[in-house]
């Protein structure tokens, strides 16, 4: 997992939310996102290295999108010692407010390279429309 | 360490030494787990976002270093609303001692994953004695 920072937080917040991290341990993770939308529709890149399609849910309800799911730790009989550990093997969740109507039937998904995309197409009365002149 | 006080094989090199020699790319450390079996190291890390062509696994002189480039997977008439997922290039590096088969070390990447398995070589593997 990398570490992201905030610039605009004080410093003093920082240092709490750095001590206070092993608390958290247990509760679900959130996965990092990207949105971004065109004319016609709204996509949703997340990343879920590790995942295989079957162990992530996608649901869409009251205008919000909600993923969960679980990463299998890597595992094999013949490992004799664990030298080193740094990927979490956490359940995840989040929900995502959709920023416009969405069509929901028209939803879909994909999973490539350990990115989840959800192409979420825009309803017909939030597209953008050309008003010809008469 | 081992229980035979054999020096850990494989140990995370510092940041500082690959800082130092790879200057001017900006790149992220991606996170790793490594395990041993009998006949091998195995080390997974986590390289969302790369195609599996755009990585690279080389072993020199004592050093294994993984780097994967990040493919943008915004179109051009595309607006980003929020982002959170880096962009920057993957890149690690790590000392092999000397009890590694080099040349048998193998990869594979799967779901953004990448397997590295540097099998053992016979100076490293454990032996069984009988006791007759």
């Amino acid at each position: 997992m990398f570490v992201r920072v905030n610039f605009d937080q004080p410093v003093s917040e920082l240092v709490r939310e750095f001590l206070t991290e092993d608390s958290n341990q247990g509760v679900s993770s959130e996965p990092a996102i990207d949105v971004s939308e065109n004319e016609n529709e709204s996509v949703i890149v997340v990343e879920l290295p590790g995942l295989k399609k079957e162990d992530i849910k996608i649901s869409v309800e009251n205008g919000w999108l909600t993923l969960s799911g679980e990463r299998k730790s890597f595992e094999a009989p013949e490992i004799t010692r664990v030298l080193h550990r740094e990927i979490e093997s956490k359940p995840f969740a989040r929900s995502i407010k959709l920023p416009h109507r969405v069509e929901t039937d028209k939803i879909s998904a994909q999973l490539e390279n350990g990115l989840l995309k959800i192409s979420l197409p825009k309803a017909e009365e939030v597209r953008p429309r050309t008003i010809e002149i008469k | 360490m081992t229980k035979n006080g054999q020096v850990a094989l494989v140990r995370r090199e510092n940041d500082a030494l690959a800082k130092r020699m790879e200057p001017l790319e900006e790149f992220v450390m991606p996170a790793v787990d490594i395990f041993e079996t009998a006949e091998a190291f195995i080390l997974m890390s986590d390289m969302p976002g790369v195609l599996k062509k755009s990585i690279s696994v080389q072993a020199e002189a004592g050093m294994l270093q993984i780097t994967g480039t990040i493919v943008q997977v915004q179109n051009e008439n595309v607006n980003l609303l929020y982002s959170e997922i880096c962009k920057a290039n993957y890149f690690r590096k790590f000392t092999i001692g000397n009890g590694i088969d080099v040349d048998n070390i193998q990869a594979k990447f799967d779901d953004g994953v990448l397997t590295v398995v540097l099998p053992k070589n016979e100076t490293m593997r454990v032996r069984e004695i009988p006791i007759k």
